[in-house]
């Protein structure tokens, strides 16, 4: 089967376009004696095309496959959640024998991660070959990506194949009491997914996952609103300012490596500095028009500590001794004062935008 | 409203834990964080800065800080006390603040138990975080679940302390994202 060409698109307030013959299967997780949940058993099989859509909005007649009722439905496909990549945002917890990356964020609530006592104790035995071949087990069944497990000697990720070569369409009968059409529902391991929009190509770990759009209520019976509500509003796309912020941290860091560097060392990574701070400078400048009040001054005193710190760089570069060790703590002072203005310029348009979806 | 949180952790993996919450918050929007830092007070009630997201050269600076930060969550008598024995871990340590160090050789150990009552006990780590927040409830409710306990004080009441030596009072801070030291995900 040539995986390569599997492909899934999100079409704007509409479907999950599938091409390239992708199997299509409902996976019940069957519990074991505990009642916790242990493996993926193949339901229900589905007669596939080499492409068809698959229902995102719920309201379809014949799901899982769409009939047309998201546009009957007003079906709003705005994508609310994280863009951060995986690497960024999971969590490493480190054992004997095997490390676990944990993206909690992607958590799909199916509880493979529970059985044996629960997949983050059980990392720190896998020294003794049964824990360490639970852990494998747990994050190998987990569907969304969230647990990942990779072998401490050769640092890869530790990833078996999906049962019979398609996991497909997840269904947990103890999830959604309340919607019950709710199911998860992924491809096999690593399809290609994109946007409608002009928005990179992703790829997924291992497999990709649905919610209708009707479970809403009920996956917030499972944890995962609870975490956001009333604290996301309009602030989950990064918009400019934040990208500012990013630049700016990751100046004052460089700038604070440096410094630890001796001699040479620290005198050449120096030397990029000033171009690192005019580049953040730029990027400052052309976001400040679209400020509220707040934020551009905020913005505004970030450029002139931007300034002082290529400056103090720069003056840095052509001095030695003392001079220099002067010159790099003030380059440090002022790149820190410019990420404190603008995290404040953040902090501005965040409370503004909470402020402005509290009134609607 | 900006405030100084200081989340106590009985472990110290919970308190690394709580430090990547914090900035996993500020992605999503819920709060800004401004700066960051862990610290740890070993059984004998001695403060240690882990140094892997802290800068060499200024280790034995943070030492001095974070006494006094953890004290000024305390209140005013704390910031004093706090200050004074952050020192004398800066003294220890030597470097650059030396000259800080030794203004407050007054400290006694019976003024750092009292410290101690308040805010970080022995064997306890704590995250130290600059702020930005519109209600407490999304840092108190995610430390909660990890099982941490928050002590919060205005950002302004801190910076009126003063009990910060020759540097500022968010020079202690680090205002950048933590990233777990080992991403094999990368390699």
């Amino acid at each position: 089967m040539n995986t390569n060409a599997h492909k899934v698109v999100i079409a704007e307030n509409g479907p999950y376009l599938v091409s390239g013959s992708v199997p299509l299967a409902v996976q019940v997780i069957a519990p074991n004696t505990e009642g916790l949940s242990w493996d993926w058993v193949q339901g229900r099989s589905f007669q596939a095309e080499a492409s068809y859509a698959l229902c995102r909005c719920g309201a379809s007649a014949t799901k899982p496959f769409c009939d047309g009722s998201h546009a009957k439905v007003g079906f709003d496909g705005t994508e609310t959640a994280s863009r951060e990549t995986v690497a960024r945002q999971a969590e490493t917890y480190d054992g004997p024998t095997l490390t676990l990356r944990d993206a909690e964020s992607l958590c799909a609530f199916a509880r493979f991660c529970d059985a044996g006592g629960k997949i983050w104790s059980l990392i720190e035995k896998t020294d003794d070959p049964a824990a360490r071949a639970l852990v494998i087990r747990e994050a190998n069944h987990c569907p969304a990506g969230r647990l990942v497990v990779h072998d401490k000697n050769t640092h890869k990720a530790i990833e078996e194949p999906l049962p019979s070569g398609s996991a497909d369409e997840s269904r947990d009968p103890r999830r959604c009491q309340r919607a019950g059409n709710c199911a998860p529902a992924g491809t096999e391991v690593g399809p290609t997914m994109s946007r409608s929009t002009n928005s990179p190509t992703i790829v997924a770990p291992r497999a990709w996952q649905r919610l209708c759009g009707t479970c809403r209520p009920c996956a917030a019976t499972h944890g995962r609103d609870e975490e956001r509500t009333g604290i996301m509003q309009d602030t989950q796309v990064k918009d400019a300012v934040d990208q500012v912020r990013s630049a700016t941290q990751q100046l004052h860091k460089a700038i604070s490596d440096a410094a630890a560097k001796r001699g040479g060392a620290a005198k050449a990574d120096l030397e990029a500095v000033p171009m690192k701070a005019k580049a953040a400078i730029d990027s400052i400048k052309s976001s400040v028009a679209t400020q509220n009040a707040a934020a551009k001054k905020h913005l505004t005193e970030a450029v002139t500590f931007l300034e002082a710190t290529r400056t103090h760089a720069a003056e840095g570069v052509k001095t030695s001794g003392k001079e220099f060790q002067t010159a790099v703590r003030q380059t440090i002072a002022d790149a820190r004062a410019a990420v404190q203005q603008v995290s404040e310029a953040v902090a501005a348009k965040r409370t503004a935008g909470a402020t402005a979806s509290a009134k609607k | 409203m900006r405030n100084y949180v200081a989340v106590v952790f009985d472990d110290t993996s919970k308190a690394y834990e709580g430090l990547h919450a914090l900035w996993q918050m500020d992605d999503e929007g819920a709060i800004t964080v401004h700066g960051t830092t862990v610290v740890h007070r070993n059984d004998w009630g001695e403060y240690q800065v882990d140094s892997k997201d802290t800068h060499p050269a200024l280790a034995t600076a943070v030492g001095v800080g974070v006494g006094a930060l953890l004290g000024a969550l305390a209140g005013p008598a704390g910031a004093a006390i706090g200050a004074a024995r952050g020192a004398a871990i800066g003294a220890a340590s030597g470097g650059a603040v030396g000259a800080v160090a030794d203004l407050n050789r007054a400290d006694t150990r019976d003024e750092s138990r009292y410290e101690t009552g308040w805010v970080l006990g022995a064997g306890q780590s704590a995250v130290i975080a600059d702020v930005s927040e519109d209600t407490t409830f999304p840092i108190d409710e995610r430390m909660r679940r990890l099982g941490g306990s928050v002590h919060r004080r205005a950002y302004g009441d801190v910076r009126d302390d003063k009990w910060f030596g020759d540097y500022p009072y968010d020079y202690y801070l680090y205002p950048y994202e933590y990233v777990p030291p080992y991403s094999p995900w990368w390699a």
